[in-house]
């Protein structure tokens, strides 16, 4: 299997099938970058692709000191705030906010016999992870879903952020710290 | 609740570096004893000695499982062929709205060599000719010791002009 490197050096020089090798490669990693910031489907899927458009015409001059995947999920953090801020609404805009007719797509397309909770069931959870999450500001929010439900590094945190990777642990231990003071004050109050 | 990240303690810090390497559990809720577990020994060592560690390892926990119930997005089996579709949609786009202007961005390069030919050979045949004139000039010279041209008769009038402009 080619290296990045190589693949990257290759769509350079207008290789297009080299590209979409790329495009496959690192297309889950950038689905997971913007749904931690997005959340809504069609914006994930509408940003993955325009992270990739602005990739592949701007490929010549990545001078391929960071790694791809590095510069890729750059690109989407980027994309994804210029649509929040274009939008001027909350990132977390969940299933539930579609309507009825969307969500009933959303449900048909999704998962079903996997033994995993239906639609309706997920976004109800949803619902209240966003709840439990609105105590914290935008970037802390982004830094935790991408740490524990995305799946990225310290490093790679801090490296998409820009930020250094001392500040990403302080801020995700305070986020952690926030999550469960609320938790348990929730359960505090049901009791 | 104990501050964690302003402690001076190496064993503090180590927990938390090693805290911060556990994998994502994905859908599944682990408590924090089933955390504590997934940690290399003396971490794991160092959480049964240390409260405020015990209380981080606790908030770990709580923030997983709380966070649990978020399913991560995967691109569907069709979204390459989708952006490569796009690409080339957007590059025939642009390549009507340039019209001719691509075609000579795409020259450039030969028409840059072809100029650069152009410029080499019209300055050597400039120099030839310049060569050549001068070669004419020193044999016509050498004929001729004395300049033999006369003056033209209205060589002085401009003199004489002047002087009949007085009044």
């Amino acid at each position: 299997m080619q290296e990045d490197r190589e693949l990257v050096r290759r769509a350079q020089k207008e290789d297009k099938e080299a590209f979409e090798e790329l495009v496959r490669r690192h297309q889950n990693r950038v689905f997971a970058v913007a749904g931690g910031i997005l959340r809504n489907r069609e914006d994930v899927e509408d940003i993955a692709q325009q992270v990739f458009l602005k990739a592949y015409f701007s490929i010549k001059r990545f001078d391929q000191r960071a790694a791809f995947s590095t510069w890729l999920y750059k690109i989407t953090v980027n994309e994804c705030w210029d649509l929040l801020r274009k939008k001027k609404v909350r990132p977390l805009v969940f299933e539930a906010e579609l309507s009825e007719e969307q969500a009933q797509v959303y449900q048909a397309s999704s998962e079903q016999s996997d033994g995993r909770p239906d639609a309706g069931e997920r976004l109800a959870v949803r619902e209240q992870v966003e709840e439990l999450m609105s105590c914290l500001d935008e970037r802390d929010r982004t830094m935790l879903v991408l740490k524990e439900v995305q799946g990225f590094s310290v490093e790679e945190i801090a490296e998409m952020m820009e930020i250094n990777a001392n500040t990403v642990k302080v801020r995700l231990f305070r986020a952690r710290q926030r999550i469960t003071e609320r938790t348990r004050r929730r359960r505090g109050a049901r009791a | 609740m104990g501050n964690l990240v302003n402690r001076e303690d190496e064993n503090c810090r180590r927990f938390l570096d090693a805290l911060e390497e556990l994998p994502a559990s994905g859908n599944s809720r682990k408590s924090a004893e089933q955390w504590r577990a997934d940690l290399p020994e003396a971490e794991e060592a160092h959480a049964g000695s240390c409260a405020v560690c015990r209380t981080a390892l606790e908030e770990f926990a709580e923030t997983r499982n709380a966070l649990s119930g978020i399913t991560v997005q995967a691109a569907g089996p069709w979204f390459a062929a989708r952006v490569m579709a796009a690409i080339g949609a957007r590059e025939r786009e642009e390549e009507a709205r340039d019209g001719v202007w691509i075609s000579v961005r795409r020259l450039a390069p030969r028409l840059v060599a072809l100029s650069a030919l152009l410029l080499v050979l019209g300055g050597g045949w400039a120099l030839e000719l310049r060569n050549s004139e001068g070669m004419n000039a020193e044999r016509r010279g050498g004929d001729m010791v004395f300049d033999s041209s006369v003056a033209p008769a209205w060589y002085d009038d401009g003199l004489g002009m002047t002087s009949e402009v007085r009044p």
